[in-house]
């Protein structure tokens, strides 16, 4: 009943509400796209910076505490990629009721629906979404092996990696609980007025 | 008990994020400490002269059924650190255990000074790492001073959270100008068990081609 009363109320607007309607739903792809393209540079500089700092540490004698500061650089990639990603799941649900408007005011073979496209087969369900999900987390847990091992079972090194890993988990769940339901959460909150 | 519940987890969260704070600080200040020792430059006056040798005893579990029983403080990463000169083995010791956490005013402590035969015979069974730096006459002759004045009159007291022999002995060294400069405080937070001193040591060995010795310790320990 309230599904069909919001269809009659978007029926109603006109071409230049259309249009509204319609540069929404493209920033917000653009939003989406950006962060993609992104998240691949971002993916390449850490690969990079890592790469180079474990070389430098092989081939110059550093302080032993000075590893610590390996598995930071990941971590530090980590919390912005998430921050990003909560953004991308976001502005998914935005768009998702964005793209809801946008049907109601379209013939039934026009209908617009790269959003449930992108929700069915490009998030959660896609594999190598999922690998993706694993890469970072690994690119952390060998950064801290790594600056364990190096460091030569260094006390300091030892305690600051077991905290980071503690943080690490502990943001983890906070943001997956955080994330889990914010699709939807995000489409009920447009949806209130 | 919801409200109880998240003021336990923001106060952990709290205390971990404080504790990450204090880690890094820790680092930042050893790895400034180490750093500087591994890029201090060996003089040139130092080609033609004079030499002294840092002993690092490991540290050890004994084995069951194993003859040799000399504990050491701090066991497996515990260990003994003693410096050589003129045929004479200095090392900054504990009066009696148990030691004390933090400095008291009054000195748990007592620098002890062997001949070389005699600290031969003692450490016969030990793991022992022994690097030899090379000094100028003068250095060497001012550091044997002070550690002639630290003989008589310890210098500090010996604390799990103060000075004990791995910064006892990079503090002397800084002091006498064999190693960079760096205070007190900074050497207990950068050495504070032999392994970090030993490791560097080694590092500043191998850089500036110093000499080093390894000699093996009795096969019914657990050496480290």
């Amino acid at each position: 009943m309230t599904k069909q009363y919001k269809k009659n109320e978007i029926a109603k607007l006109d071409e230049h509400g259309l249009i509204i309607i319609m540069n929404e739903y493209n920033q917000c792809n653009e939003r989406i796209e950006s962060f993609l393209k992104r998240q691949d540079s971002i993916l390449q500089i850490s690969l990079a910076i890592i790469g180079g700092a474990i070389a430098f540490t092989l081939l110059n004698p550093i302080p032993q505490e000075l590893y610590l500061a390996i598995p930071v650089i990941p971590i530090i990639l980590f919390i912005h990629i998430s921050y990003h990603y909560i953004r991308v799941i976001a502005n998914q649900g935005y768009r998702e009721y964005l793209q809801e408007r946008l049907n109601a005011n379209m013939p039934k073979s026009s209908f617009v629906k790269y959003t449930s496209v992108a929700k069915e087969f490009l998030l959660n369900k896609n594999p190598i979404a999922k690998i993706n999900a694993v890469v970072f987390p690994s690119m952390i847990l060998v950064s801290i092996m790594f600056s364990i091992i190096m460091s030569n079972y260094n006390i300091t090194v030892i305690i600051g990696n077991i905290l980071i890993f503690i943080l690490g988990i502990i943001s983890g769940i906070r943001l997956k609980k955080f994330t889990i339901n914010l699709n939807e959460e995000v489409q009920r909150f447009c949806e209130k007025d | 008990m919801k409200k109880f519940k998240d003021f336990v987890k923001r106060i952990s969260l709290i205390t971990l994020v404080i504790l990450c704070f204090i880690t890094a600080v820790i680092s930042l200040v050893a790895g400034n400490v180490k750093s500087d020792l591994l890029n201090f430059k060996l003089p040139d006056e130092y080609n033609a002269s004079d030499s002294i040798i840092i002993h690092f005893i490991h540290g050890s579990i004994p084995y069951r059924n194993c003859s040799y029983t000399k504990k050491r403080l701090g066991g497996y990463l515990g260990g003994h650190i003693e410096i050589e000169v003129n045929n004479k083995v200095y090392g900054f010791l504990y009066n009696s255990i148990p030691i004390s956490y933090v400095p008291n005013t009054t000195f748990n402590s007592k620098f002890e000074s062997r001949s070389k035969d005699k600290w031969k015979i003692i450490t016969k069974d030990d793991k022992v790492t022994s690097v030899f730096i090379p000094v100028t006459k003068f250095k060497k002759n001012k550091l044997e001073d002070l550690l002639h004045t630290y003989l008589t009159s310890e210098p500090y007291d010996y604390a799990l959270f103060g000075q004990r022999c791995a910064s006892s002995t990079a503090e002397i060294l800084s002091d006498c100008g064999i190693i960079n400069k760096f205070s007190n405080i900074e050497s207990i937070i950068a050495f504070f068990y032999p392994r970090d001193l030993r490791f560097t040591m080694l590092q500043f060995a191998n850089k500036n081609e110093l000499r080093v010795t390894y000699k093996k310790g009795i096969i019914c320990h657990k050496w480290e």
